[in-house]
């Protein structure tokens, strides 16, 4: 798979929102580096980098942590829509009243 | 024969009417399976994965247990009720709240001076002869009216050093006069001392004995290990230690002393026997703690020479015989433990410094250096004598305790401090639990935000945080002791 | 001890008596000086003569026709009568009851029967009826009570539905009595109206304490078991509303079918979300009323629930909260529960069975509700003392 340190597939940005692919290349950058490249077709080329001598297993993990992470980014997207505005009334209302506890 | 008379009506006429709704929440994983969920006052679930996606699907059934406790914990509402948004709001103000009683805790570097010449020392020591390494009088006199200026109802002075003792007569000084305003404030007043014990004395000891004055000393493990790394000229550092333990313990109670430990590498394959020292000198706690990255310990690269992962190694076996301590019938604590603990089921958390959202730079604890310069925190101090003054926030010659605590350098410092805008921890389940640890990632990475991804304070914080889910989750008899430490 | 507090029984000696009922203190005095006697009835054993110008007369003696009007037979009923409690007679009925009895610890007062719960327990079922009468009583007979009363409660059913005249009554209790306790058992829907809950804090009674139960973490518990949709809700924002206000509240729980199995859950939810409540009680159930039929329905011993109920008093003490077990008799409880467990019954309810002569912890047990007996633990037993090198410790007769 990684003849050299690089590898390349492509991802559909209809399944997979932008947003969440960046979240999670941010959270492998350990791994590996992430990128989306602009391709000719509808769906973007994501181009996988490696740190030198790393192994095909590690590499291998590597990638399959990336989808592990994009697949938990899509579901806290999905999350943070339906609750964001919930979260702003809820912390609107706890700093619009005297509390309870103060003395 | 079990029907309730007919003019009631049975369970199903009040089950949930129609779909419902998902609160605010945070999940990670937690081990190959499951997943933890929490909310932003520090409530959590674990669950396994296709039931956190029928959670976040609206798929999940009603009635069942699990369904209940997430109603219960605040992750959904349904019906007509909506009194959770009601008290998730109570709740996260009374979180909030704390951070308006800051600075409980201020440390005054007496003097730089030690009689130790440790090779990982987190102080860059002085000789002991050079007194302009100590704290005027004058600078002491300013900090302690910084003290009182703090509207928190606990006050906590420590003294630090080098090694403290070595200017006693400022410390009694500091002692004296801050007892005395505080007969005007009326606050929680305590001292603590942090040495060595190599200059513990019977003057000392009556004096404390008058006072609410503890000690905080180094126990590293068994005297080969402590010895090893705390280098006294003439005479053993362990040895040192444990006598000044008892003679402290004899003179001013069994709780006035209390042990600090510090890892290093040498550490790592020997927590028992380290616990195990900790018990045999009648200590009911301990602070399993990591190596910190200031001081000389960057310099000899210390930090670099374990990795995470050992230390997590190292924590892990230190926690199972901790808890089979207890299991066995000594009661035995490990406070870092307890604090993430804690945060997670005390409805208010905790103060601890180091763990903090905004971070503790300033509003938790502050420090005044002996040349009087003011920092942020402990670390912030050791950063600038290494030449970082990222985190210094001032000088007691030039600059009020107001200006001090509204100033750019804290404000900005506290801004980024925030889990809730960080990446990566914004997302993140174990973010009530977390802080962000500014000075940390400053020294480490150049940045007081960081890349979480290559941060070993976020790799120690999600190892321990999962390891204590899980053992609260699977192991009832970890569980009992573990509670008992909230 | 059982205790009747109402009988109707009274025998009348005088021809001249008030037609309508009345109220009065009773009072052992007869040299009472003549100025106080107006309010008074004066209580004698054997026979005399009867001075004039009390409100009435009661004698344990059988004597001929009185002089007196209002002169009436008791015999030895109401043993326990004495000076300073207050009675009301109902001549027409021949009835007595006692409604405050100066030497208890504790005199409940019933202000209403109205209630918007309907819960599956009751043990005082509601009435649905214009029951004004019984607050205006209350507030006729404070005055008469003693200053030195160490605790009234208030219960209904629901305190809460009189209002702006509850806020009057606690004004009331606050003038006449400011030394004594005052506890007000109220479901807390009505405080879901803050300004209510303000006009209470603002009486600023020096020790009042609202008991509110609460009955799980969850609406659909709750509201099942006090029969009445969206209660949680409004019990919920009453308890805020009240503490926001600094009137202190307790959380009353119920442990019965229906609420034991999310016991713990309750504790849990308690002390993360009402930690500010100035005490928990976990209470057994009063086989009265409702409770009584639909005993099947709810009915659970005690013994079955050991394990929720000690996991809850753990997560509840733990949490430092103050926490109560009530209505327990120390048999079947967990031994570790023990220093939880309060001797509740009020003294007028409360009875031992005959096993308890033999039991070595009956001082410190509350004993069972004369309601009980219809159905009990399959726990009770006498503990008998064993003697150990430590400590005197109780231990189970097998």
């Amino acid at each position: 798979m990684t003849a050299d340190d690089r590898f390349d597939t492509r991802i559909d940005v209809q399944t997979y929102r932008p947003a969440a692919i960046k979240k999670a290349a941010y959270r492998v950058a350990e791994r590996c580096t992430v990128r989306l490249e602009p391709s000719d077709s509808d769906e973007p080329i994501l181009r996988f980098t490696f740190p030198p001598r790393t192994s095909d297993t590690a590499a291998a993990e590597a990638v399959r942590v990336f989808y592990q992470e994009l697949l938990d980014e899509e579901l806290r997207a999905q999350l943070h829509e339906e609750t964001d505005a919930l979260r702003s009334l809820i912390l609107a209302h706890a700093f619009s009243r005297t509390d309870l506890l103060q003395r | 024969m079990n029907q309730l008379a007919d003019t009631f009506r049975d369970r199903s006429a009040f089950a949930p009417s129609g779909p419902y709704r998902l609160l605010p929440a945070r999940f990670s994983r937690l081990d190959d399976r499951r997943y933890v969920i929490t909310n932003d006052v520090g409530e959590y679930v674990v669950l396994e994965r296709p039931a956190l996606q029928a959670l976040l699907r609206h798929e999940l059934q009603p009635g069942t247990p699990l369904y209940a406790d997430l109603k219960s914990r605040h992750f959904l509402f349904d019906g007509e009720s909506r009194v959770a948004l009601d008290l998730l709001a109570l709740k996260y103000r009374s979180r909030a709240d704390r951070i308006a009683d800051f600075t409980a805790l201020h440390m005054f570097v007496v003097t730089l001076r030690c009689d130790h010449t440790c090779s990982y020392c987190q102080v860059s020591r002085q000789m002991e002869e050079k007194s302009r390494f100590d704290m005027s009088q004058a600078h002491a006199d300013r900090a302690v009216e910084f003290v009182f200026r703090s509207p928190s109802p606990a006050i906590k002075i420590e003294f630090q050093g080098g090694e403290p003792l070595l200017n006693f007569d400022l410390i009694r000084h500091v002692v004296l006069r801050a007892e005395s305003l505080n007969r005007e404030h009326g606050r929680d007043l305590v001292f603590v001392i942090a040495s060595n014990l190599t200059r513990l004395n019977d003057e000392i000891l009556d004096f404390c004995k008058g006072h609410r004055i503890y000690f905080s000393t180094s126990l590293d493990g068994p005297a080969d290990l402590h010895d090893e790394r705390r280098a006294l000229p003439r005479g053993s550092s362990y040895r040192a230690a444990v006598d000044g333990i008892q003679r402290i313990r004899e003179a001013l109670g069994p709780d006035a002393v209390a042990a600090l430990m510090t890892t290093s590498p040498g550490s790592l394959p020997r927590v028992r026997e380290i616990v195990d020292e900790y018990v045999k000198q009648g200590f009911h706690s301990i602070f399993l703690r990591s190596l910190s990255p200031y001081g000389f310990a960057v310099r000899t690269s210390l930090v670099r020479r374990y990795d995470v992962d050992d230390w997590v190694k190292f924590y892990v076996e230190g926690l199972r015989h901790i808890i089979d301590l207890n299991l066995s019938g000594y009661p035995m604590r490990e406070e870092f433990a307890a604090i993430l603990l804690q945060k997670m089921f005390a409805p208010v958390g905790n103060g601890y410094v180091d763990l903090q959202s905004p971070a503790g730079l300033g509003i938790a604890g502050i420090i005044y250096n002996y040349d009087g310069a003011i920092y942020a925190s402990d670390e912030g101090r050791m950063l600038a004598e290494m030449g970082d003054h990222t985190f210094r926030l001032g000088h007691l010659d030039e600059d009020s305790f107001e200006e001090v605590m509204t100033s750019d350098t804290l404000v900005d410092l506290l801004k980024d401090s925030m889990l809730e805008g960080l990446p990566m921890c914004s997302d993140c389940a174990f973010m009530p639990y977390c802080g962000s640890d500014p000075v940390f990632h400053k020294a480490t990475q150049g940045d007081v935000i960081g890349h979480k991804a290559f941060s070993s304070f976020c790799k120690k914080q999600m190892a321990v945080l999962r390891h204590l889910i899980a053992l609260m989750e699977d192991d009832a008899s970890a569980r009992r002791v573990l509670q008992s430490w909230i | 001890m059982l205790i009747k507090l109402h009988g109707r029984s009274l025998r009348a000696l005088s021809p001249e008596r008030s037609p309508e009922p009345f109220l009065g203190r009773v009072c052992t005095n007869p040299a009472l000086p003549a100025a106080a006697r107006s309010r008074e009835i004066l209580l004698v054993e054997g026979p005399c003569e009867l001075p004039g110008g009390f409100r009435a007369y009661l004698t344990r003696s059988e004597t001929g026709v009185a002089r007196q009007p209002n002169v009436f037979f008791i015999g030895a009923e109401f043993p326990f009568l004495g000076d300073g409690d207050i009675i009301r007679i109902h001549p027409e009925r021949s009835g007595l009851t006692v409604l405050y009895r100066r030497s208890s610890a504790f005199n409940s007062m019933l202000v209403t029967e109205r209630c918007d719960n309907y819960c599956v327990m009751c043990s005082q079922p509601p009435k649905e009826r214009d029951d004004g009468w019984l607050v205006d009583e209350l507030f006729e007979i404070i005055p008469m009570m003693s200053p030195e009363t160490p605790e009234i409660g208030i219960t209904g059913g629901e305190p809460g539905l009189l209002g702006s005249r509850l806020v009057d009554l606690v004004d009331r209790f606050r003038r006449f009595l400011p030394r004594t306790a005052l506890h007000i058992l109220s479901n807390g829907r009505a405080f879901a109206d803050e300004k209510f809950a303000l006009a209470l804090a603002k009486v600023g009674h020096p020790d009042l304490m609202l008991g509110i139960p609460l009955y799980g973490d969850l609406p659909e518990v709750h509201d099942f078991v006090v029969q009445a949709r969206g209660a949680f809700d409004q019990t919920i924002r009453g308890i805020l509303n009240l503490k926001r206000h600094r009137v202190r509240v307790e959380l009353r729980f119920v442990v019965q079918r229906d609420t034991v199995e999310r016991l713990p859950a309750f504790a849990r939810f308690v002390a993360r979300n009402l930690l500010f409540v100035d005490h928990v009680a976990l209470m057994g159930l009063e086989l009265m009323g409702f409770a009584r039929s639909n005993l099947d329905a709810i009915w659970i011993d005690p013994l079955d629930y050991q394990r929720e109920l000690a996991e809850a008093v753990e997560i509840l003490d733990r949490a430092r909260m103050h926490v109560s077990i009530y209505n327990h008799q120390l048999c079947v409880l967990d031994p570790v529960l023990h220093r939880f467990a309060r001797a509740s019954i009020s003294d007028w309810k409360n009875l031992y069975l005959e096993e308890c002569a033999r039991c070595e912890a009956r001082a410190r047990c509350g004993g069972f509700f004369a309601s009980s007996v219809v159905r009990r633990s399959r726990g009770i037993a006498p503990f008998a003392i064993a003697e150990q090198s430590g400590p005197m410790v109780a231990q189970r007769e097998d």
